[in-house]
């Protein structure tokens, strides 16, 4: 009886002293910001942001979208507010576009409030647009999708369900940006004439934008990056029966392996050695050479060939990356581990593992060759 | 307050009434001019005489039946000499009563008082009042037993008896209400029961001062731990495998005189969840149907809840298509969520009342004009969003899931104040206003043991037949909340 007096009065009491300070947010009196875009308006140092932001409107079809230049993004918010009759409010952001000069200068200042703010989600995605951000948020004559906001949104999320670009959300990035011995990646958008496509993967070092992975190598980054679950991958075989042939599979799963072979004389500045073995089985369903895939051995060959091809083209990644010191892999959190915290402490890990020697093996595995016509 | 000067003042209170209206003492011999003097200017009241045999009857004319009266008054009085009448007085059915006040409740109850040469005669002629048995409407059943019991407690009783064919089931009559005089019976089968809580239960049944007790429902207030707690202390059921299986585990049950349902103690929060029903399904259907229960409690009480805290305060949460179109369906609404949803849940609930309170045939039209205003002219007209209708309906429909009517009405209750807390504080408010609930229901007690058992308490053992529908293979003991001393099922140790 007394606890429950007790309770009763301190309940009329938070009811009655938090009345006081809610934050209602009631929809219909809110501006979804759903997209949001930074980018430089200018060239130099003291160059202001120019931040779009689109809100799109409850008939589904068009967006409303604010462009303005600014300080930061907060302060274009407010100038923002002052133009929308509903208050603006970013519980509902799913993208930042990032333009590229921004990103090679580094995003992470921008960043850094999209992390700080509690409403926005962390499923947020992450990407850099080689074309004018702003012209991608105000264009709204998609044949894919009514407003960009959801075309980009639906586009990434198809795209990354398979595992053809890393998942690159606000989570991911972040994560990768802080952890130590890993780089962050985003999606690289271009704006073409009637459609917006992924233009591939961007590599980051620390919060800067410096290499790119192009569109057609996204599978085989892919491969290094986490595994495939369902993915499609056309490999060119240069085969020594001098034809080029093509093979295709599909619905194709794959795994990753790291593994530090050596970390000897680290200090001493000798190259470490690293392998990466990848695991990947599929269905081929698409064949355009010589070989008779109803014979086991010519499947042997066959996989044997594509091995040596995935091989290569894995390799040259590598070698992109390392050339650009930019470990989105997290090879360096393998090393890591295989090596006392202080030596890591004291090592350039960029450094490292730009000279770093670094083995692909690749076990591929003809799940199937389809449907058997004859 | 003291249980002893309860006792007391109930007997005191009890000397006063007798004193007042002028009773005759006890024991004092029952005389004719008394008794019609206690009957007098009721239409009733039925006053025979045999002048040729000074036999004088008298009865209550709307508890007699007809048949009965010609067998034992009519045919054998009529004509009759006063040695026929010695002899005809002379068999078992006619039992001489001495005492006054015993000769008038049995006319009360029915019975015919037979006065000849100074000595009362009283003879059962009454028939029984009431429906036959019939489906019970409150609770439904599609496979399993259709009867349900019926207002007279004899014939319940009886239904009972012929279920449970065992000598050890046991029925205590007690009295209730100094008007009145309701009977009411506490059944329970010895060596299964518990005997400290029958004990208790007639202790607290004999402490009841009323008027009236007229139904189960309302007896169950009387002897409640709780009596201002929102939530039913004692289940009640017009099902009489229901009485029986409760009856079975080691509970105590009781009815009402006039009362079509009886109740079981000790009784849990979770027992109302579950319906006879369950166990004459297969066990997994039986356990899915439970747990549909328990989705539509939750449902019942916090969907309604948490549409208005999500509109007014977590936008985040809404998936991006749907928050399109409920702000274009909000957008119309004039008022804020809380009030739109207090001002639909109000709606319904008096479409629900009145459909409950109109005939069968009037109750339909009702359902359907309500069901064409609520679900497309108020969208229509702006007055709430089509999500929040969506929202309304289901918890609506939520609640009908639970087999207790009772238990049911309670819940509807709640959900507006989890309306309201969601509408001031969001879904912090919603988890307060669900954490106030959950430590209400945890110090709810019946007849000693907690409301929350097996929960808390935890016994894993019963939880096999309280969230789940376990198998009979599995069910082997009874549950630990009737403190019986058979636990073992199938065992009967006396």
């Amino acid at each position: 009886m007394n606890i429950n007096k007790r309770l009763l009065m301190m309940m009329t009491a938070v009811i009655l002293l938090l009345t006081g300070c809610t934050d209602q947010h009631i929809i219909e009196r809110a501006g979804f910001v759903r997209t949001i875009a930074y980018d430089l308006s200018g060239e130099g140092e003291n160059t202001k942001l120019r931040v779009t932001v689109s809100i799109p409107k409850s008939n589904h079809e068009d967006a409303i979208v604010y462009s303005t230049m600014a300080e930061s993004g907060k302060k274009a918010k407010m100038i923002f507010n002052r133009h929308n009759n509903r208050r603006l409010v970013n519980g509902q952001l799913r993208q930042v576009v990032f333009g590229e000069r921004l990103a090679r200068r580094g995003v992470w200042s921008n960043m850094d409030t999209l992390t700080r703010d509690p409403s926005i989600g962390s499923r947020l995605h992450i990407i850099v647009s080689e074309s004018d951000p702003h012209h991608i948020l105000i264009r709204n004559d998609y044949p894919q999708g009514p407003t960009a906001g959801e075309y980009i949104d639906t586009l990434i999320r198809t795209e990354a369900k398979a595992g053809e670009i890393p998942d690159t959300s606000l989570y991911t990035f972040t994560r990768d940006y802080y952890d130590d011995g890993i780089d962050p990646v985003a999606t690289i958008l271009k704006e073409e004439k009637e459609s917006l496509s992924v233009d591939g993967i961007a590599l980051f070092k620390n919060d800067q934008y410096v290499g790119k992975i192009e569109a057609e190598d996204r599978m085989f980054f892919a491969l290094l990056h986490h595994g495939v679950r369902a993915g499609d991958l056309n490999v060119s075989i240069q085969s020594e029966r001098d034809l080029e042939e093509q093979a295709t599979l599909e619905y194709l799963s794959s795994k990753r392996k790291i593994k530090v072979l050596s970390t000897r004389g680290i200090r001493e500045g000798r190259p470490i050695q690293v392998a990466l073995r990848i695991k990947l089985s599929g269905s081929l369903l698409e064949y355009i050479g010589e070989l008779d895939m109803k014979k086991p051995s010519d499947q042997r060959k066959l996989e044997a060939e594509l091995e040596q091809t995935i091989n290569r083209k894995c390799q040259k990644l590598i070698d992109h990356m390392q050339e650009k010191k930019s470990d989105p892999m997290g090879i360096g959190q393998y090393v890591r581990n295989s090596i006392p915290h202080s030596v890591w402490k004291q090592l350039k890990w960029e450094e490292v593992f730009s000279k770093a020697d670094i083995s692909v093996h690749v076990d591929v595995k003809i799940r199937d060759y389809g449907k058997m016509l004859h | 307050m003291d249980v002893f000067a309860k006792i007391k003042h109930f007997f005191v209170a009890g000397e006063q009434e007798v004193t007042t209206v002028k009773e005759p003492e006890k024991n004092e011999h029952p005389s004719l001019e008394h008794t019609i003097r206690q009957f007098e200017n009721s239409m009733d009241f039925i006053h025979r005489t045999y002048p040729q045999s000074h036999v004088d009857v008298i009865y209550l004319a709307y508890l007699i039946g007809n048949d009965q009266l010609l067998q034992e008054i009519i045919r054998p009085f009529t004509d009759a000499n006063e040695e026929e009448v010695k002899t005809v007085l002379s068999r078992s059915q006619y039992v001489v009563v001495v005492d006054s006040k015993e000769c008038i409740n049995g006319i009360l109850n029915g019975k015919a008082a037979v006065f000849f040469r100074g000595s009362t005669y009283l003879v059962d002629i009454s028939k029984p009042v009431g429906r036959s048995v019939e489906q019970s409407e409150t609770e439904t059943v599609i496979s399993g037993p259709h009867d349900g019991f019926v207002e007279n407690i004899g014939q319940n009783l009886g239904v009972l008896r012929q279920r449970l064919k065992s000598a050890h089931l046991k029925f205590v009559k007690l009295e209730v209400g100094e008007v009145a005089k309701n009977v009411v019976v506490v059944a329970y089968i010895e060596g299964l029961a518990n005997q400290e809580i029958v004990d208790e239960l007639i202790r607290r049944i004999q402490l009841i001062e009323y008027d009236a007790v007229t139904d189960t429902n309302m007896l169950i207030q009387f002897i409640d731990e709780n009596p201002n707690s929102i939530f039913p202390q004692f289940m009640t059921t017009e099902r009489p495998d229901g009485i029986v299986s409760k009856l079975i585990a080691g509970r105590v049950a009781g009815f009402v005189d006039g009362s079509p349902s009886g109740f079981t103690c000790p009784t849990d929060f979770f027992d109302f969840f579950s319906s006879p029903d369950d166990y004459y399904q297969r066990w997994l259907i039986g356990t899915a149907l439970r747990v549909l229960r328990f989705i539509g409690f939750l449902i019942t009480i916090s969907f309604t809840a948490f549409y208005v805290s999500v509109t007014t305060y977590h936008y985040e949460m809404i998936p991006h298509t749907m928050l399109l179109n409920l702000t274009e369906s909000r957008a119309k609404v004039p008022f804020p969520p809380l009030l739109e949803a207090l001002l639909m849940e109000t709606t319904i609930e008096l479409l629900r009342e009145a459909g409950a309170r109109l005939p069968t045939k009037v109750g339909q039209t009702i359902g359907i004009v309500g069901g064409i205003v609520i679900g497309q002219a108020a969208v229509q007209a702006g007055f709430t969003s089509n999500i929040l209708i969506i929202a309304v309906a289901t918890s609506a429909i939520a609640s009908f899931v639970i087999p207790s009517y009772i238990m049911s009405a309670s819940i509807r209750l709640i959900r507006f104040g989890l309306i309201l807390m969601a509408g001031i504080l969001g879904n912090l408010g919603l988890l307060m206003a669900i954490g106030m609930v959950v430590i209400h229901l945890a110090g709810v007690t019946n007849m000693g043991t907690s409301y929350l058992t097996p929960l808390a308490p935890i016994n894993f053992k019963d939880m096999l037949d309280t969230y789940i529908r376990g198998p009979f293979w599995a069910l082997r003991s009874r549950p630990t909340i009737t403190r019986t001393s058979n636990k073992k099922i199938n065992k009967m140790r006396k």
